[in-house]
């Protein structure tokens, strides 16, 4: 295995985990969000580890840089709508805490 | 580059304020930008620089700047104590997890032993396929400047649509389908706060760009 596919695979696993870090710390439901984003970013890290590992060039496949652009849509869209959800939390109340927010009703 | 990566990774959970978390946030997704650069994914490069940094992250600011009003200060509560520490030994047993299942896994053999070659142009020309065998370990043997030349624009576009096109269209679906989400979630449903009617209308618009730059 290259060693820059190691070490990106690695460096996926700890940045994977100091998102985890981070959703499990903080309260702030705006520093969740890009802890959740970090997370994303480390996922597709290994996928595109992988693509470059798998590749060759009798099977020239890009499969993983393909996930790994669907994936930053999906993560456009996911911020779109969680960010829109803070916005109208932040209207509806003074305190904005993830541990007070616990029905799914205003 | 992982170093500055990780670093910026940490001041980002470390910093109290949210401003500062999402500046690191934009440090961490440069850097993450380069190694997809390095790891021969140009496409992904920009892609990267252009929606994360750019889009998503002006979208971020935005609604924290937007929020952060100066009386806002006193909820952002620092951590736990307690949490701060178990959620740290829960995060070191994670990446051990990690990393022990992927040291276990060093058996892993490029893909085209088992599975039959792609049929696309770039082919033609090639090396002829590696003859399938066990598991190797090493990376097979590729013409010198190949390397260059895994994700150029021209190869991902075509792979995409030759492989991927549903999809991708239905990319495109869920991204229309979370704009106007986003639009009626944001939206005041009961008519309260009318005074706020006016921040709509920019949020909306930091999204719809974000998909124009997609």
């Amino acid at each position: 295995m290259l060693p820059v596919v190691t070490n990106s695979i690695i460096l996926s696993a700890v940045l994977f985990s100091i998102g985890v870090l981070g959703v499990l710390v903080h309260r702030h439901p705006v520093i969740i969000f890009m802890c959740i984003e970090l997370m994303l970013n480390a996922g597709n890290l290994a996928l595109i580890a992988f693509n470059r590992h798998h590749w060759s060039a009798g099977y020239p496949t890009l499969d993983g840089q393909v996930y790994a652009f669907m994936v930053i849509a999906i993560a456009a869209a996911e911020v779109a709508i969680g960010l829109a959800i803070i916005v109208s939390l932040f209207k509806r109340r003074a305190r904005v805490d993830v541990d007070e927010i616990n029905l799914l009703r205003g | 580059m992982a170093v500055i990566a990780v670093g910026c990774a940490l001041g980002m959970v470390t910093a109290r304020n949210p401003v500062h978390s999402a500046l690191w946030l934009v440090a961490n997704l440069v850097s993450l930008a380069v190694i997809y650069l390095i790891l021969s994914a140009p496409v992904l490069f920009a892609i990267q620089m252009i929606v994360y940094a750019g889009a998503i992250m002006v979208l971020f600011l935005f609604v924290i700047m937007f929020f952060m009003a100066p009386g806002m200060r006193q909820w952002l509560r620092p951590p736990l104590k307690s949490q701060l520490v178990l959620g740290g030994v829960l995060v070191v047993a994670f990446v051990v997890m990690l990393l022990g299942a992927f040291a276990g896994t060093d058996t892993l053999a490029p893909l085209e032993a088992e599975r039959p070659a792609l049929q696309t142009p770039q082919q033609q020309g090639g090396p002829p396929a590696q003859a399938p065998g066990g598991a190797q370990t090493g990376t097979p043997a590729q013409p010198a400047g190949a390397e260059e030349q895994i994700g150029v624009p021209r190869k991902l576009g075509l792979f995409m649509f030759r492989y991927h096109t549903l999809p991708f269209e239905l990319t495109s679906l869920l991204l229309l389908a979370a704009l106007l989400g986003a639009v009626m979630v944001a939206r005041d449903v009961h008519g309260e706060g009318r005074e706020h009617a006016e921040e709509h209308a920019p949020v909306a618009q930091h999204d719809a760009g974000g998909e124009v730059a997609r």
